[in-house]
């Protein structure tokens, strides 16, 4: 039976003509409307004719699977998830989820980290970041001049070992000396043109008064 | 005999076509090189570069901008900033001629600078500063973050300074990387753009700074220069001049006898004569700068500039 429809369909489709009974079996069954729809569709790729289209159930089912899919493959912007920590308290509906979302943008920005620690190298990872990031011009973390830059922790040792207390005491005080002496040379360096410029000026006003007299 | 002279004069216009094809080339790579100092003046970008040192890793954010100013007279006003990257740290402002530091915990220091000192030098002095020191070699190109850098070599003149290696961007001119190398080619200071961002206006993190409250005079200099009578200097480096005015210098711990300043328009040396601390000499050295401590008797002479230990010897020798 259903063979019998399907070949009067497909010669419908194949633009031969039918007749009124089956055109009213076409328009009243929603089978053969299915089957005639799929006929076309066969038709149009055949002919190479079919435009780019999805059926209509696509969205649907595409929306289904993506709700069963773990949300952690969501790319989110991190500004919004922010925004929803902060007032996701009050609430209190989906602590789960955001925290989730939270450990891993903090995985992200360690992983971040961590490359650009292993970029900086070891040697920055030997002294006190806090000295090297503060200080513009640290004289503690020059290195000799006659040798190779050793690394400043061995360098330390050496120097504990080797001095006495009150030896050390004394390279501490060299060091805060040569600190200061740092900072009054770029001082003096940022006020050169100043100085230069005031010079300038208490010259020719003093010229002006030779003139006068 | 006339084919004697031709041959003569084929070869000295021969000399003669040479010796301006060196001198056009020469020409061309000063150009060059101020494509550069213009691309830092003209540009509007977002920069951050890197200060490489033996065990030190700086990282800084540098901004500059035009700002067009509306009115008849419409002079385009530059606005500057340099700022730690990461950390706390001085904030360094310029707008215009004025060059504002900010410290925490400390006011506004303002001084009269059409240039952030703390930037490289050669980027901002005057041309004929730089042509009287240094002599220019074009390099090859590399590519540095993915754009192709050309290398031009400022070789010092004179063997008692540091020579410089810049990389230019090709398309834009704007300096990619400045190394401060010894005379055997040593790195001595590598200073190097690792995020490059051409605007086409002013960056939106100046514009507060068009009409930001500043102070507007710099500190007038206290003219109370400590008496050097008892202390000269008997010789300077070549190239250099004993600058005649400078800032007073004030330190907390051990007073300052004497200082000098000097300058050969590029670089700068400080020497400081300080009462004695019974140290062995010393020899540090940051970067490209030497930092000496020589103890005579019952005196220390510090010497702090860009220039070769044995000459920093030599300087603070020449204290009398």
């Amino acid at each position: 039976m259903s063979s019998e429809h399907q070949e009067w369909l497909s010669a419908a489709s194949d633009n031969q003509s039918v007749s009124a009974e089956q055109l009213d079996s076409l328009l009243s069954d929603p089978q053969l409307q299915a089957s005639w729809l799929r006929y076309q569709l066969a038709g149009s790729v055949i002919r190479q004719e079919l435009a780019p289209q999805l059926d209509t159930a696509f969205a649907d089912r595409f929306a289904a699977m993506l709700e069963q899919e773990d949300s952690h493959q969501l790319v989110a912007e991190p500004v919004p998830v922010l925004q929803q920590v902060t007032a996701s308290p009050v609430s209190g509906s989906q602590p789960a989820a955001n925290q989730g979302w939270w450990k891993m943008l903090m995985q992200g920005a360690i992983a971040a980290g961590v490359a650009i620690v292993a970029v900086v190298g070891v040697q920055q990872t030997q002294q006190k970041p806090d000295d090297a990031l503060t200080a513009p011009l640290p004289v503690l973390q020059t290195s000799p001049i006659g040798g190779v830059a050793a690394p400043v922790s061995l360098s330390q040792t050496s120097v504990e070992s080797r001095f006495t207390p009150q030896q050390q005491q004394q390279q501490l005080e060299q060091q805060r000396r040569l600190q200061e002496l740092m900072q009054a040379r770029q001082q003096q360096i940022r006020l050169m043109e100043q100085a230069a410029a005031q010079q300038a000026k208490k010259d020719t006003t003093d010229e002006g008064k030779g003139q006068q007299q | 005999m006339i084919l004697t002279s031709f041959r003569f004069s084929a070869g000295w216009f021969c000399s003669l076509a040479l010796a301006l094809c060196s001198l056009s080339a020469l020409a061309d790579d000063w150009q060059q090189f101020e494509r550069t100092q213009q691309a830092v003046r003209k540009f509007n970008f977002d920069v951050s570069f890197v200060q490489v040192r033996p065990n030190q890793l700086i990282t800084y954010r540098w901004l500059h901008g035009i700002h067009e100013q509306s009115g008849s007279l419409s002079v385009p006003l530059e606005l500057e900033r340099l700022l730690l990257q990461d950390g706390v740290g001085t904030d360094t402002f310029r707008r215009g001629d004025k060059v504002y530091y900010a410290a925490p915990d400390a006011p506004v220091i303002v001084t009269q600078n059409d240039s952030i000192k703390e930037l490289p030098a050669i980027l901002f002095e005057p041309l004929p500063v730089i042509q009287q020191l240094y002599d220019i070699v074009p390099g090859s190109s590399v590519p540095l973050s993915g754009r192709t850098a050309q290398l031009l070599r400022l070789s010092a003149r004179d063997a008692s300074r540091y020579s410089y290696w810049l990389w230019q961007d090709a398309e834009t001119g704007f300096p990619l990387r400045v190394d401060t190398v010894d005379e055997q080619n040593v790195v001595l200071d590598r200073w190097m753009v690792v995020h490059l961002q051409l605007k086409p206006g002013l960056p939106a993190e100046l514009q507060s700074l068009i009409s930001a409250q500043l102070p507007e005079q710099p500190h007038a200099l206290a003219n109370s220069q400590a008496p050097q009578d008892q202390f000269k200097l008997n010789w300077i480096p070549p190239g250099y001049q004993l600058l005649a005015q400078q800032a007073p210098v004030s330190t907390r711990s051990v007073p300052v006898l004497a200082n000098w300043l000097l300058s050969d328009g590029l670089h700068q040396i400080s020497v400081f004569v300080q009462p004695t601390a019974r140290l062995p000499q010393q020899q540090l050295r940051d970067g490209a700068t030497t930092i000496l401590v020589t103890t005579r008797q019952n005196l220390d002479v510090t010497v702090i500039g860009p220039l070769r230990p044995e000459l920093a010897a030599k300087l603070a020798a020449a204290v009398e």
